[in-house]
């Protein structure tokens, strides 16, 4: 009888708390968003099962000398693993739309507005009785906003890394959102003559143009804002070895091999944050609220900004590409294109709407150093 | 509402002012930064052949030169023409002039 109870003790079933088993049933939650719903899949899934790893009692996972607790503090504490995420997609990002129409840059800087005016929010949620944000709380959460998933892990790495689970779960959960969350703020600020709007095609970019940007965009970083060139540095290197035609095989290794791996590991080391004690909590359910109206705001001021331009304008410029400026690469483009196609059909604004798409990444990483730099540690 | 909210607030406010106008700035300098680059790329064009035109100019000299052995994917000059006029057409019809 003695030895049942030992071996009794040594399964799961009696050591289980009732938070692990909510966080295991929000572990299943993410894998049936990713693999079912096709939502993010590539960082939800693994996000998703590492909440199961780190809720399974006795495993150890999470604790000290566990697998997931060294992946976590090698990689996404350091920073290093959404670096190393963003030079890939700088090595897979063309800014060919961007440099063609460069005034597209200040779409994906309005857009940032959502993350700035966000903190508010954070702070106006401490008049409850449940909430104690603390400004670097608030900036970690308000970058949701920039619908950036490594902008946002490394940022709250850096300011909050206990909300982390929370943030990177939002940030992502939201991408994959974008579909549902734009179109209808899209039609709200725009008319249905806007919206039919054609724009000038886009001159052809030489090959001297896309080397010099990344290096140039480099420049003006080290010397204005130097608390962004880990983002932006990594970014502009990624994109150099995709542009300048010498190191393919390092280009090719940046956006395939490199990024699937960080990819892998950056989300188990996420999924490790989402242990009950962390994420049941009341901070969760706000920062979730928190990050859609950043994101709602960011789209809508990014419209309302491409709106203003397209008066002052003497060209066409379709309001509704300024809802790509909240970056969310390359899912707020599509979603342009789709809506400006409901208005006309042989209207294709995808190109267009890369424009401040990739601008938007910019403005997120830039946003993201002004952050670190004014509230950091 | 309390003191400390109130300052936190008005932090708040500040960054909202600080944070906008700094991405604003970096990007306008970013802006003529690629008006910079774009400028000097045409004052000093590399040697680069742009595909497109190439395969124009490889679309021409095949129909100027040999008439009768068209390849299948060959334009004549005559469809080349009435496609651009066309795009010119369409352009001045639907853009702001």
């Amino acid at each position: 009888m003695e030895k049942l109870l030992i071996l009794w003790d040594s399964t799961s079933i009696p050591h289980f708390e009732p938070g692990q088993i909510v966080m295991m049933l929000v572990g299943f939650g993410l894998l049936y968003l990713a693999i079912v719903r096709k939502f993010e899949p590539l960082l939800l899934l693994p996000i998703g099962f590492g909440a199961l790893l780190t809720n399974i009692p006795l495993a150890g996972f999470s604790e000290a000398g566990g697998l997931l607790h060294y992946i976590y503090y090698v990689g996404v504490d350091t920073g290093v693993f959404p670096l190393l995420i963003f030079m890939g997609v700088g090595a897979m990002t063309d800014f060919s739309a961007l440099i063609a129409n460069p005034r597209m840059l200040l779409l994906g800087a309005a857009a940032q507005f959502g993350i700035f005016a966000t903190l508010f929010g954070a702070i106006l949620l401490n008049g409850l009785p449940w909430f104690d944000f603390s400004m670097q709380d608030a900036s970690a959460i308000a970058i949701i906003g920039g619908a950036d998933g490594p902008t946002a892990i490394f940022l709250a790495s850096k300011l909050a890394p206990e909300l982390l689970g929370a943030i990177a779960v939002a940030a992502y959960s939201y991408m994959a959102l974008v579909p549902i969350i734009q179109p209808p703020i899209m039609r709200a600020l725009t008319t249905p003559e806007e919206r039919k709007l054609p724009m000038a095609q886009l001159r052809v970019v030489s090959k001297k143009e896309k080397i010099l940007f990344p290096l140039a965009v480099l420049v003006l970083t080290l010397i204005f804002l130097p608390a962004a060139t880990p983002l932006v540095g990594m970014f502009c290197f990624g994109n150099l070895l995709k542009e300048c035609g010498v190191v393919d095989r390092l280009s090719y290794t940046a956006q395939n091999e490199l990024i699937n791996i960080v990819t892998i590991f950056l989300g188990l080391g996420v999924g490790s944050k989402l242990s009950a004690d962390k994420f049941l909590t009341v901070e969760t359910l706000g920062i979730l609220a928190l990050g859609a109206v950043a994101f709602s705001i960011g789209t809508a001021t990014g419209v309302l900004m491409a709106k203003l331009m397209n008066k002052l304008s003497k060209d066409n410029i379709n309001p509704l590409i300024g809802a790509a400026g909240v970056s969310a690469v390359p899912m707020a483009a599509r979603v342009v294109n789709k809506v400006g196609l409901e208005s006309n059909p042989h209207n294709f604004l995808l190109m267009h709407a890369m424009g401040p798409n990739v601008a938007g990444v910019l403005g997120s990483a830039v946003a993201a150093g002004i952050l670190l730099a004014l509230v950091g540690p | 509402m309390s003191t400390q909210m109130n300052d936190q607030l008005m932090e708040a406010g500040i960054l909202l002012a600080v944070g906008m106008s700094v991405v604003f700035a970096f990007l306008i300098l970013l802006i003529a930064g690629i008006h910079g680059i774009a400028w000097f790329c045409r004052k000093y064009p590399s040697a680069e052949v742009i595909p497109h035109a190439a395969h124009n100019r490889t679309i021409q000299d095949r129909t100027t030169q040999d008439n009768n052995k068209k390849s299948p994917t060959s334009v004549s000059p005559q469809v080349a023409a009435a496609i651009t006029a066309a795009v010119h057409t369409h352009r001045h019809t639907t853009l702001k002039s």
